[in-house]
């Protein structure tokens, strides 16, 4: 462990968790080195939209008193966390990202913030994201723009934009964001630390914001493989307050990591994820493919069946199902909403009721050919996080046109099958740009192999180490 | 004006956004193909688990096919 490191803020959440438990660092003392590097760092990337600087170290002192007088509330005790401002806490602002909810007080808390917080976890604010957890680019003008750590003119790929950007700054440990086409893993790419989609209704949503029912899933953003095996682990399991939520049994994520991949079998799709890859991408999955292959994983190159159409059929369910959840707002605050989430969730008014249920039912029909001619062959796949290194601000911030769109459909090209497939999706760091920005790989897995992932993923971060690079700021 | 030119933008914007979930006839006859696929070989061999052909066969699907890895 590197607990000795004299800066705190850069120990992963394991490790943060171990010192806390063995005393060497007090959950107060942590506290305030993750709230001055806030204060440091907000200005530059303006991931939070608001610290709760009191109530964490007051909730901070509990932590340690309760340690020395013996208890310890499970394994991330003491260890602060911030995340996306959409997971509601009965009776405490929660914006959602929006003007239209910047005030607004749910009366219920969600389950996973109960869960974390019986395991130990320290609340340190809200944290950044798209309007409504709408759009992939990490742009927010009600709260201002979240910046990219690693070059603050840069998005952080969104929606779970403060997520991303308070990772790889060193401000949290951890952080909850939400995936609906790759809401969790395009700020995992773009900012260089690691996210995770599980497979549907692995994680209960009861008590998140919805955006669309059929394609929401909350996943966790961390540093390193390891630490999201430890929130997942947390997180997981059946809801009886989220009705699509699964009574799989949940394994000891951590527990397995470590094991052999030597035979595990990696796909290498020849078409979808093979479109307008930029170099960066590209070398970067080719090294990829050697860091697994030097361990004894098989590669094989493997052809994806309805990728093309399944962009489309996803979005079709998406965006009717947003546009069914602000119908309301719609119609009684047009004016609160920016001009881009406006069009973008008005979208689904226009789609037929037949068309949606046609992308419904097809759900089933893409997954069972997915699963007979692809994974009857390989175990998981190994694709890219995203085509391409986070877009320039400027390049992102066009306002409501054409071109909005495009390039939302281009950022998230990587990430939505997983999620109208419901399959298990994981990103983690692979290399950097010639500009210095992060790149991305993603592996996806069979249902409910989230286990597998997760030891993949934490093989490839034994061998590399793009995971402890710390941006300049 | 600029009300006139956002609401422009905007109207464009919707109609772009509708052509690009429209399902061309070429890919409804895929989509066919697939349910009818769906319909002649998951639904036929529904031995373990009772397929419908609806929503509800999704989560039913993602358990049956689970990694048993673990």
């Amino acid at each position: 462990m590197s607990a000795a490191t004299p800066d705190p803020t850069q120990w992963t959440l394991v490790e943060a968790a171990q010192a806390i438990a063995a005393k060497q660092v007090s959950s107060a003392e942590l506290v305030r080195a993750c709230l001055e590097r806030i204060e440091r760092t907000q200005p530059l990337i303006n991931s939070f939209i608001a610290v709760e600087a009191e109530e964490a170290l007051a909730a901070a002192r509990t932590a340690d008193a309760e340690l020395a007088h013996g208890r310890s509330r499970g394994p991330l005790h003491g260890v602060p966390l911030a995340h996306k401002d959409m997971f509601y806490r009965a009776g405490r602002v929660c914006s959602c990202g929006s003007k239209i909810r910047h005030d607004w007080r749910p009366e219920v808390t969600c389950t996973l913030i109960e869960r974390l917080e019986a395991a130990g976890a320290i609340h340190l604010g809200r944290l950044n994201m798209n309007e409504f957890a709408s759009g992939p680019h990490g742009l927010n003008q009600t709260f201002g723009h979240c910046r990219n750590p690693w070059d603050p003119e840069r998005i952080t790929g969104g929606s779970s934009s403060g997520a991303g950007a308070a990772l790889a700054a060193r401000q949290v440990f951890g952080a909850l964001g939400s995936d609906t086409g790759g809401s969790v893993r395009l700020p995992a790419a773009f900012c260089g630390v690691v996210g995770l989609k599980p497979t549907y209704g692995r994680v209960s949503r009861a008590g998140a914001m919805q955006l669309s029912f059929s394609m929401d899933h909350v996943g966790p953003l961390t540093r390193t493989v390891r630490d999201c095996a430890r929130l997942l682990r947390i997180v997981a399991g059946h809801d009886p307050r989220d009705a699509t939520s699964s009574h799989e049994p949940v394994p000891d994520y951590e527990a397995l990591l470590g094991r052999p991949i030597r035979g595990v079998r990696i796909g290498l799709p020849t078409n979808y994820y093979t479109d307008g890859l930029s170099e960066s991408v590209r070398t970067a999955l080719e090294a990829a493919q050697e860091v697994f292959r030097a361990q004894g994983a098989e590669l094989r190159e493997v052809g994806l069946p309805d990728h093309d159409l399944l962009y489309v059929l996803g979005a079709l369910v998406t965006r009717t199902e947003i546009s069914t959840v602000h119908r309301r707002w719609l119609i009684t605050r047009p004016e609160d909403y920016d001009p881009q989430v406006r069009a973008r969730v008005s979208i689904g008014l226009y789609v037929p009721g037949t068309r949606y249920l046609d992308a419904l039912n097809l759900r089933a029909a893409v997954l069972e050919r997915m699963m007979a001619e692809v994974y009857s062959q390989v175990d998981v796949l190994l694709v890219p996080g995203t085509s391409f290194p986070a877009p320039l601000i400027a390049d992102a911030d066009v306002g409501a046109n054409p071109v909005y769109l495009q390039l939302l459909a281009s950022i998230s090209h990587c990430t939505q099958p997983a999620n109208y497939l419901g399959l298990p999706a994981l990103a983690l760091p692979a290399g950097f740009s010639p500009e210095g920005v992060p790149v991305s790989l993603q592996l996806i897995g069979r249902p409910f192999g989230e286990a597998r992932l997760l030891n993949l993923g934490d093989a490839y971060q034994q061998a590399t180490d793009w995971h402890t690079r710390v941006p300049p700021l | 004006m600029t009300q006139r030119k956002i609401d422009a933008e905007y109207i464009l914007t919707i109609a772009e956004a509708i052509q690009q979930v429209e399902i061309s006839p070429a890919a409804a006859e895929r989509m066919a193909a697939l349910q009818k696929r769906f319909n002649d070989t998951a639904l036929a061999q529904a031995g373990r688990v009772p397929f419908e052909g609806e929503p509800a066969d999704f989560p039913r699907l993602l358990h049956l096919y689970r990694d048993e890895e673990r």
